[in-house]
């Protein structure tokens, strides 16, 4: 069984340190895992370094079941095919070359395996049960509100419903405007990177991204 | 800036505080910018508020147990099956095995090969051969064939060369200037060779070819009697049978 955890804000910076300039142990002259940029890690990584790769998994891990949760609207699921962007890292580490950033790599894989879910819901014509709810109602679920402060019941549960219905209405939306939406406006990534993560030219991207925040708007016009 | 590049500029920023000045001009005096601006700033703090789920608490432990099985099962059976060959049989079990089959194989390979292009002699009978076009020159005098229900047909001959010739019964649908032209559709219980013989006119040498019939073959015997060589032009042709079989 699976324990969810709900924290608010936008990404947790010590994430991504990818930029920052790592320095060099005097004793061992080695520069320590958690100093390494993305593409160190790699190279390292494919030498067969398993701490290089576990710190890979740290900074991506919470990353990439999030975005992956907000495609699919599914947790489990989620984790799993979050998982699997980690296990492709990992077995094509060889074959990986460093013409993009590396957090635009992960993001491609989890994004094609998330899309190739929703197709596959699609033929199945599955429906995915929320596991927002069905969780919650067994009791698995730990929510951190953002707004710790605020003791009203009523306020909380007006906060839970406008959640869940963007939830559910970025789950309505058709897979090509739900995945750019979340990487722009819920991910936070720029228009070059969401680009190069779907192969697609800037214009689309805007286009498809302002698609979808109409359709999103038309959805959610009681929450605005 | 005109209403279209102030919500371009809008939809390109991530919040109300990246706008350049010049939108934020337009912005104050264009009530449907405003209103474009406001819900889209909205929804777009709307969304950044959702909560972030996390990875469980075993991610890791899962992942390195799904790492380990797809290693196994990548090296699985490239590691696996020369070592449990190795493990029964030595290096030179492993090369008298290897150069056996090699051996079985060219064996094999030549026995069929040489089978398929010697000629078969073991015909036990035949049934049907039907001539099915067939233009006859007009004949020498010499001419000696005579068919059922047909009349002379002077070019078509044939001869036997060991057995007993097994006559084949004889239809000739048309006639013509050339002397031979032959479609055969041969019942026979096995293959067997039909060989056909043109006598020569006025004492000249004839011509005789023998053509293999595959069993319920057929045998289109026409053109290629230009290019047959000269046969044994002395052996007179047999005066009961146009096609017999061997």
């Amino acid at each position: 069984m699976s324990t969810l955890t709900l924290t608010a804000g936008l990404n947790d910076a010590r994430e991504v340190p990818e930029t920052q300039r790592p320095s060099v142990d005097p004793v061992t002259g080695e520069t320590p895992v958690g100093e390494m940029d993305d593409h160190a890690l790699l190279e390292a990584t494919r030498t067969g370094d398993e701490l290089a790769f576990q710190e890979i998994v740290r900074r991506y891990r919470n990353l990439i079941t999030n975005f992956v949760y907000r495609m699919l609207n599914d947790y489990d699921r989620a984790v799993d095919l979050a998982q699997e962007t980690f296990l492709r890292v990992f077995m094509n580490a060889e074959r990986y070359q460093a013409n993009y950033s590396f957090s635009t790599y992960i993001y491609r894989i989890a994004s094609n395996l998330a899309i190739s879910e929703l197709r596959q819901r699609k033929r199945r014509r599955l429906v995915p049960i929320p596991t927002f709810t069905s969780d919650k109602d067994a009791g698995e679920v730990e929510i951190d509100l953002p707004d710790t402060r605020q003791t009203r019941a009523d306020d909380s549960m007006i906060e839970d419903e406008r959640r869940r219905a963007v939830g559910r209405a970025i789950s309505s939306l058709p897979e090509k405007y739900r995945t750019v939406v979340i990487l722009r406006d819920i991910e936070g990534k720029s228009y070059e990177e969401i680009s190069e993560v779907l192969g697609l030219s800037d214009g689309t991207v805007k286009s498809r991204i302002n698609r979808a925040r109409n359709l999103l708007k038309d959805k959610l016009q009681e929450y605005l | 800036m005109n209403c279209q590049q102030t919500r371009a500029a809008v939809d390109n920023a991530s919040n109300q505080n990246n706008l350049t000045s010049g939108a934020e001009q337009h912005l104050a005096s264009c009530p449907d910018c405003r209103h474009y601006s406001a819900g889209t700033f909205q929804l777009i703090a709307l969304l950044a508020a959702q909560p972030r789920v996390e990875a469980p608490a075993d991610f890791d432990f899962r992942l390195k147990a799904r790492i380990a099985r797809a290693r196994d099962e990548r090296h699985g059976w490239a590691d696996s099956l020369p070592a449990f060959w190795m493990r029964w049989f030595s290096w030179k079990e492993t090369a008298a095995t290897l150069a056996m089959l090699a051996f079985v194989t060219v064996a094999a390979t030549l026995y069929l090969t040489r089978r398929g292009e010697t000629p078969r002699s073991d015909v036990q009978s035949a049934k049907v051969a039907t001539v099915s076009e067939v233009k006859p020159t007009p004949g020498p005098a010499s001419s000696e064939i005579a068919l059922q229900g047909v009349g002379e047909l002077p070019a078509l001959q044939a001869h036997r060369a060991v057995r007993p010739p097994v006559r084949l019964p004889l239809t000739v649908n048309a006639g013509g200037s050339r002397p031979l032209a032959v479609a055969a559709p041969v019942e026979i219980s096995g293959a067997q060779e039909i060989l056909i013989y043109q006598p020569g006119r006025s004492g000249q040498p004839g011509l005789s070819r023998s053509v293999m019939v595959p069993r319920h073959g057929q045998v289109t015997w026409g053109a290629q009697l230009s290019g047959v060589q000269q046969a044994a032009s002395t052996r007179p042709a047999p005066s009961h049978s146009a096609v017999e079989t061997f």
